[in-house]
């Protein structure tokens, strides 16, 4: 069943696809850092969505639906619109070539990113493994 | 303090950022950036999946990154993402990827081997 496109409900499925992914477990077992996932509004989205994920070597500690940026001050940020991440989540555009395109946009510590490149590709893969209802 | 200029009117590709990033780490290092002061060439690093390209530009000590590829540069490399992170990343040494065509290169090998004084983080 789809699961309603930022909702507390996805967030979690996000979540547990991320503690049951030994991929990204490998890929990211060195990662340290929390970071924004941010999606502008766009077409049907008509509100931002800020996803909190707080990743610690290969695990997720801790996640949230942020109303304000403000509330946290996480080590990355990756965002950019709607349109683009839809197309990601369904495997429609690669989030590499989003981010080298700088259709997607990421602050943060770029050697870390740099050291571990697999790492993001997995977990973006996660948020891919279960199906996704998005806005009309 | 030395430091990579963007192109006049430009917003870098994600390319350009992450490498701009890593150069301008590099570049606090003075020994690092004399060893490319006095370089005067142009070098394009491209990302071989998406082909999204960014131009260095070396002239008289100043350093200059560009959106996209230009025509002959004086020397060029192209690899994957995962391949340009670990080289970038000081995972993966130059002269391997190059054995093991992870990494294409042409132009002034010898440019290319100054620059990843900058280009690499060590």
């Amino acid at each position: 069943m789809a699961i309603k496109f930022g909702s507390e409900e996805w967030l979690k499925a996000f979540t547990q696809e991320i503690s049951q992914s030994q991929a990204y477990k490998e890929a990211a077992k060195k990662w340290e850092g929390d970071l924004y996932f941010v999606i502008e509004p766009e077409a049907s989205l008509k509100d931002k969505i800020v996803v909190y994920v707080d990743l610690w070597h290969g695990e997720c500690r801790s996640s949230a639906l942020v109303a304000d940026e403000s509330e946290k001050t996480p080590a990355y940020r990756i965002w950019g619109p709607f349109g683009v991440w839809r197309q990601i989540l369904e495997k429609k555009l690669d989030p590499v070539q989003a981010m080298m395109t700088g259709r997607l946009k990421v602050k943060g510590d770029m050697a870390q990113i740099m050291r571990m490149p697999r790492a993001a590709v997995e977990l973006v893969n996660c948020v891919t493994k279960f199906e996704t209802e998005f806005p009309d | 303090m030395a430091e990579v200029k963007i192109k006049q009117g430009q917003e870098l590709n994600g390319l350009g950022v992450m490498l701009k990033e890593i150069m301008d780490e590099n570049l606090k290092d003075p020994k690092k950036y004399r060893s490319v002061e006095g370089l005067n060439a142009s070098v394009v690093i491209r990302e071989a999946t998406s082909g999204v390209a960014i131009t260095l530009h070396f002239k008289r000590g100043d350093i200059e990154i560009q959106n996209d590829a230009i025509d002959e540069p004086t020397a060029y490399m192209e690899a994957g993402f995962e391949s340009l992170a670990y080289i970038s990343s000081g995972q993966l040494s130059p002269i391997k990827a190059i054995l093991t065509r992870k990494l294409k290169t042409g132009g002034n090998l010898l440019t290319l081997l100054k620059i990843s004084n900058i280009t690499v983080l060590k």
